[in-house]
């Protein structure tokens, strides 16, 4: 999905938590003003939203990615432009998480394009730096594990991708992924499903991961 | 991720909304499901790398910069979009006026076409034509005021002898508005106890299958000013968003609604579980028709492990123990691995 270059497609998607936010969102006045372009509206919300805006990307890129400034960049330009057509069926906060996190997982498909294309060895590549300082044990199990969660949404075909994304990211339940895309519940349970299944299968072919999944934790 | 699991707990979790109890059912849900426990595992992996840097303070600072400086750019563009939408709702508004002006423009022509008929008639021909018209009218009023006392004489008549119908109506129809939820059980009651209260499907043969006057008052008050736009599926969404502001009365009053309009939707059937919770606090004896209902929905199929726990609650509030003991058995030998086993073993030990 070109969840950068194409902001109106992602604020088409990018309502979430219906029902919870359309009364008493504190920054909702103040996005239409962005939206009408006062600039220091703007200001305001981008200060207000941008911890959990680096917080979402950082939970797709790694905690200190050396993209991590260009992406959240990016993010915020993608979120003033998509405001322009925010329903207000979400919080405006929840609605910046989520184009953050798609923004990210978009950063993290080029790149990932990029370097088949280029056939880069992947450890010479920026996107393990984040990992490259962690220490052996828990620490690089932990990573292991997220590491390979985000190859997978970014390998699986977007539509999937995404609400495997919504799901473990966001914490978004199946109900509300379908409210923020616009389709059925059940489409994204069979999107969640055969996500998961896709996991299971990496999971049980990595070797980094084995001890883990043989314990059953 | 052995298997796929249905239970949202461990997702609910994560944003901080459970409650002891739930908490207490996560706890002994994660024992037995390694699926969910590894869901658990990669949520912790994503909060952690989540987490708060020493340099985001600054990089908030370059975020908000960039937003200004590119705002403050593009404010004309912004402003135009801005006035292009309002520009876009004035056509739409206009155009739907143009097909409502020609509409009636084509109604008066037909009007007048036909009164220039009329005229070229003979007096005596004009004047049998009037005198035909108003006997009709008048046989017409006659016939419809016989006809609306017979119905409210046979809607009373018919109320009185069920009291099942009129509970069962009437709980659902409470008649007058009241802001505090928590009152909601009380107008439902009294509205109960009205014996002179048609009962919902009576109401239903007069309306024409809409809502009774006093129902669309509420509901519409509620919710939709235009019943023509209500669909089950509509009525169902804004009886849930009620329900989660915690406008108990009005919620109820939805899902009464949607019962009445769309009976035999999956919407109507699911609406029962919704009902028999929100009943359950304060009339238990109504909580429990709907989750004996919601059991005997085969649309609310997925949520039968919630309406027996329900109807368990319920019998435990009406005292009614050996029941109750028996929905709990019922539920740990239908639903073992559910969030609500903790409970039951809890109950059956007691």
């Amino acid at each position: 999905m070109a969840a950068t270059s194409k902001p109106e497609l992602m604020t088409q998607q990018a309502s979430l938590h219906p029902s919870e936010h359309q009364q008493g969102d504190p920054l909702l006045s103040v996005a239409k003003a962005a939206t009408r372009g006062d600039a220091e509206a703007a200001a305001t919300l981008i200060s207000q939203v941008g911890g959990s805006m680096l917080q979402s990307i950082r939970r797709i890129l790694g905690a200190n990615h050396p993209d991590l400034d260009d992406v959240a960049q990016e993010a915020t330009l993608s979120f003033l432009k998509a405001l322009a057509n925010f329903r207000g069926e979400s919080s405006v906060a929840h609605f910046a998480n989520r184009i953050s996190m798609l923004t990210a997982l978009d950063a993290l498909r080029r790149k990932t394009r990029r370097e088949r294309w280029l056939v880069v060895d992947h450890d010479q590549t920026d996107l393990v730096a984040d990992d490259r300082d962690a220490p052996g044990g828990l620490a690089s199990t932990t990573d292991a594990r997220r590491r390979l969660l985000i190859d997978l949404f970014s390998d699986l075909t977007p539509s999937i991708g995404d609400a495997m994304a919504c799901y473990f990211v966001l914490g978004l339940t199946a109900e509300e992924i379908a409210a923020a895309e616009g389709v059925s519940q059940n489409t994204i349970w069979s999107r969640i499903r055969l996500g998961k299944a896709a996991l299971r299968r990496r999971l049980s072919q990595n070797v980094d991961l084995a001890e883990w999944v043989r314990r059953g934790e | 991720m052995s298997r796929d699991c249905g239970n949202t707990l461990i997702l609910r979790q994560r944003r901080q909304r459970l409650t002891s109890d739930e908490q207490l059912a996560l706890s002994a849900h994660l024992q037995s499901c390694e699926s969910c426990r590894r869901l658990g595992t990669f949520f912790e992996d994503l909060e952690r790398a989540g987490h708060a840097q020493s340099g985001d303070v600054r990089r908030i600072a370059r975020m908000t910069s960039l937003a200004h400086d590119w705002v403050a750019e593009h404010s004309e563009e912004l402003g135009a979009l801005d006035a292009r939408r309002v520009a876009q709702m004035s056509r739409l508004a206009h155009d739907w006026a143009r097909t409502r002006s020609g509409l009636l423009q084509r109604v008066k022509s037909e009007l007048g076409m036909l009164l220039a008929r009329v005229r070229k008639w003979p007096r005596w021909a004009l004047a049998g034509a009037g005198v035909i018209l108003l006997t009709g009218l008048a046989s017409a009023a006659g016939w419809y005021a016989r006809g609306v006392t017979s119905g409210a004489d046979r809607g009373a008549e018919q109320a009185l002898p069920a009291p099942a119908a009129i509970g069962k109506g009437s709980e659902e129809k409470p008649s007058v508005p009241a802001p505090d939820p928590t009152q909601a059980a009380d107008t439902a009651a009294s509205a109960e106890a009205s014996p002179a209260k048609p009962s919902p499907s009576l109401r239903r043969a007069h309306a024409g299958h809409r809502a009774s006057p006093a129902t669309r008052a509420v509901g519409s008050e509620a919710v939709k000013p235009e019943p023509a736009d209500e669909t089950a599926s509509s009525l169902f969404h804004d009886a849930n968003a009620l329900r989660r502001a915690n406008q108990a009365r009005r919620a109820i009053a939805v899902y009464q609604r949607l019962q009445e309009l769309f009976p035999g939707s999956a919407e109507a059937q699911l609406s029962e579980l919704s009902l028999g919770r929100l009943f359950l606090a304060k009339r238990p004896a109504a909580a429990l028709r709907h989750f004996q209902g919601a059991l005997s929905a085969r649309a609310a199929s997925s949520v039968h492990v919630e309406a027996l726990y329900g109807k368990g609650l319920a019998l435990k509030s009406l005292g009614r123990l050996k029941e109750e003991r028996q929905v709990w058995e019922q539920l740990l030998r239908e639903f073992p691995s559910c969030p609500y086993v903790v409970h039951a073993k809890r109950r059956l030990a007691e």
